[in-house]
């Protein structure tokens, strides 16, 4: 069987989107019908529509982090299982499939819904509004890159707690992250207390990594900055995705 | 060790010690005398403030 088979990706990801699509709809629903009640709200209340609406797609991007655990929901449910588990398609298909769904359609899918929505009521506001067409509503590209970056890190998080527990999937693996983010933050107290990092505390050094970049006054930052950021925005990630990955195939293998 | 542990504690382990080395590393080069202050200060308005102390 080859390992990645175009067809057979396409029917999976069919059958896959047909199977959970409460799920997968979800955060493509919910953000586009908040973004109209506030547009019918402020154009009824006489101001025009004049910004991204940032905030709706964050909204949408919780609720596709929260589906994230439950997207191996299928293989572990006893009823389920032997049906998924029996689908003519290979590791990698069902993984990438998955990935698809979880990851780049909340995201890029409700980039182009909330832009037509935004855009029908910043032109509504044109017509009915005295203040006349603000211009074309865009999603800021830095923003974008900010927002996704931490989708990125926080849905591969999620996903992969989902493999990992068998049960209340998305709870334990908050549980788990906070636990993880204390030890951290006790690692680096720990090091200032014990003068490893005596030249200047490890919480300064973190205060200068957020700050910095406003006042771009640091000496050195850009390399604490870009360690810092390949490190949780793309090595973390990759290394759990390789760890889901390989957890979906022992899980396969075991049923 | 299965591969889907081995690579979670790599996931765990590897971006900590890589920040934590970014940071010490950069820490030498870094001048904090002319780093923002974490936190604002307080002025003489904020020492003459007449709100009353909390117990």
């Amino acid at each position: 069987m080859k390992t990645f088979d175009p067809g057979r990706f396409l029917s999976f990801l069919r059958f896959d989107v047909g199977a959970r699509r409460q799920e997968v709809f979800l955060p493509l629903v919910v953000p586009p019908c908040v973004v109209v009640l506030m547009g019918i709200l402020r154009l009824s209340s006489g101001e025009a529509f004049t910004t991204w609406p940032t905030t709706a797609f964050l909204m949408g991007l919780f609720l596709a982090v929260g589906a994230a655990s439950k997207a191996h929901a299928a293989e572990k449910n006893p009823l389920t299982a032997p049906f998924f588990c029996l689908l003519p398609v290979s590791h990698a298909e069902r993984f990438v499939a998955r990935l698809l769904t979880g990851l780049a359609l909340p995201f890029f899918g409700q980039c182009f819904v909330l832009t037509l929505v935004a855009n029908l009521f910043a032109g509504l506001s044109g017509l009915l509004l005295p203040q006349g067409f603000g211009g074309f509503l865009w999603p800021e590209f830095k923003t974008l890159l900010n927002v996704g970056g931490g989708f990125f890190l926080l849905h591969s998080v999620f996903f992969t707690g989902g493999l990992f527990f068998q049960k209340s999937t998305g709870l334990k693996t908050l549980l788990c992250a906070m636990v993880y983010g204390f030890v951290l933050s006790l690692v680096g107290v720990f090091l200032t207390a014990s003068g490893i990092a005596e030249r200047a505390s490890f919480l300064q050094a973190m205060g200068a990594l957020l700050s910095a970049e406003e006042t771009g006054v640091l000496e050195g930052y850009q390399t604490m900055t870009l360690v810092f950021r390949l490190s949780w925005f793309a090595l973390f990630p990759l290394l759990l995705f390789a760890a889901a990955a390989f957890k979906a195939r022992e899980l396969e293998v075991r049923e | 060790m299965k591969k889907s542990t081995f690579f979670l504690v790599l996931a765990l382990v590897v971006p900590a010690l890589f920040s934590l080395a970014g940071i010490l590393v950069s820490l030498e080069k870094v001048d904090f005398s002319v780093a923002p202050p974490l936190e604002q200060a307080p002025t003489e308005e904020d020492a003459e403030d007449p709100r009353p102390q909390a117990f």
